[in-house]
Order: structure tokens, then sequence, then C-alpha cells
């Protein structure tokens, strides 16, 4: 029997093949999601019918699990924080309208605390960020 | 001088994949990290006025308690989640323009109220509020 033990000098491993592959891949991830926008905790928003597209706000709050609050990635312990942070906007015209991002686990009331608070800022336009049913 | 000659490369020349393929992965990983496939929606939230504030909102408005366990009272009566967009519908064609005022009990989850809230805007309820 004979055994061909010396291929062609440069066998080398076609990548045209693999290259095609990935730039599908990279083509598919491009048109198929969307780029996510970098976020304090990782919140699981809540799911909802809901189907108001998401518009662009001056302030996100986040809301997490725990009922801890974040607003531009830096936690807000107390309600004066908050309270400056809003009336910081408030100063430069119109009060913010604001998008709550709030973990679906979180305690009800600790959303409604919130809203209140964020309605003696003076502020009328709050959207809650949800998610659609699968 | 000396010249090459045109026309004839001496051999077939392949251009090197090994660094477009680097480049096209460290490509590829960035999307795969930073794309989310998950669909946002929002969803406008009436802000409750607080008790003792003005004229309050809270008359004229029907009542949505949920409680724990999925049980929820539309008015007083007991509902089951599936009946409350119908309820809800019955209601408006009665009164008109009625604000819904949903509270639920302390520590339930939000997905449950964020259900009832659907439910209510499914019965063609625009004036949703929450309170505690």
């Amino acid at each position: 029997m004979e055994f061909n033990y010396h291929r062609s000098k440069h066998s080398e491993l076609d990548m045209t093949p693999l290259v095609s592959v990935i730039f599908l891949l990279i083509i598919f991830f491009l048109v198929a999601g969307t780029v996510r926008s970098p976020s304090f905790w990782e919140i699981e928003h809540p799911g909802s019918s809901s189907d108001a597209r998401v518009a662009k706000k001056n302030l996100s709050i986040f809301l997490d699990q725990q009922g801890k609050r974040a607003v531009a990635q830096r936690e807000v312990r107390n309600r004066y924080q908050l309270r400056y942070l809003i009336d910081e906007y408030s100063q430069k015209g119109e009060p913010p309208s604001i998008e709550i991002h709030a973990d679906h686990r979180v305690d009800s009331h600790e959303l409604v605390k919130l809203l209140e608070e964020v309605r003696s800022s003076g502020v009328k336009k709050i959207e809650l960020i949800t998610e659609v049913n699968p | 001088m000396w010249f090459e000659k045109v026309g004839s490369p001496s051999r077939r020349q392949w251009l090197s994949l090994t660094s477009l393929i680097d480049v096209v992965f460290l490509l590829l990983i960035f999307f795969m990290l930073t794309t989310s496939f998950s669909q946002q929606r929002m969803m406008a939230l009436n802000i409750p006025a607080q008790k003792g504030e003005g004229v309050s909102s809270w008359q004229g408005g029907s009542l949505v308690r949920v409680h724990a366990g999925g049980r929820i009272d539309l008015n007083g009566r007991a509902a089951h989640l599936s009946e409350v967009a119908e309820r809800t519908r019955q209601s408006l064609i009665k009164m008109p323009q009625t604000r819904f005022i949903v509270r639920p009990d302390a520590g339930l989850p939000l997905q449950e109220v964020i259900q009832v809230m659907d439910q209510l805007r499914a019965g063609g309820a625009d004036q949703v509020s929450l309170v505690r």
C-alpha cells in the first residue's frame, strides 16, 4: 500500500470561507441588534404589551431589585441628592423628562416612592421602560 | 538602471488573510458583546397626587387594588386578571374619562402591577395612576 505522506509544499488552510462566515455573523449582529446603552446595574425590565417607542429623555433613573437608585452611573443614596440632580436640570430651563429603568422584581412601593419624590421636584413627564413580552 | 518586467509576475501572490481575520474577529467579538436583542418600549406613568395635596386626583377615580397572590379588587369587587380589561371597558362606557388608581400591596413585585396596568390600558383606560 502506498500512502501519500508528502502533501503539496504549501498546504495552507483556505481562509476564504471562514472570513465569509464571520462577515455574515457581523452583518447579522449589526442589523438584528441594537447597541446596548451602558447601564449602572443589570436591570431586567418588566414585560408589558405597551407599544410606545422609547424616546430620548434628559435623565435616566435606575431602580434595582433591592430598591437602590442610581442616576448617571452613580448611586443616589438619599432624596436630597436626587432632588439636587433634578434641580440642576430645572435651572437650565424646563424640568427634565425622566425615564425610569426599574427591575421587574422591585417592590412596587419603591417605584411609587420614587414617583412621589420626582413629582415634588416639579417633573411632569415620566416614562417607565418596559420590554416587549416574548 | 534595473526595471522589473511588467505584466508577468514571477509567482502567484496570495494576499495574506491572517491580519484581516484578526480584525474581523475583533469586530465580531465587539458586536457580540454590545448587541442586545431586547426590544424596549415605554409606558407613561401618571404621577399620583399625594394625599391632601391640592384637588385630589383620587376623587371620582376607580380604585384598583392589587393584592399578593394575583388577587385584584376593581372598585371593591374581586376580579381575575383576565376580566380586568372587560370590566374596564364597561365602566368606561358608563363613565368616560375615568381615572384608574392602581394601588398595590406593599412588597408586591413590579411585574404583577404592570400586568394589571396593561389590562387596564387594553380596556381603553388612558389615565392610570400608581399610588401606595
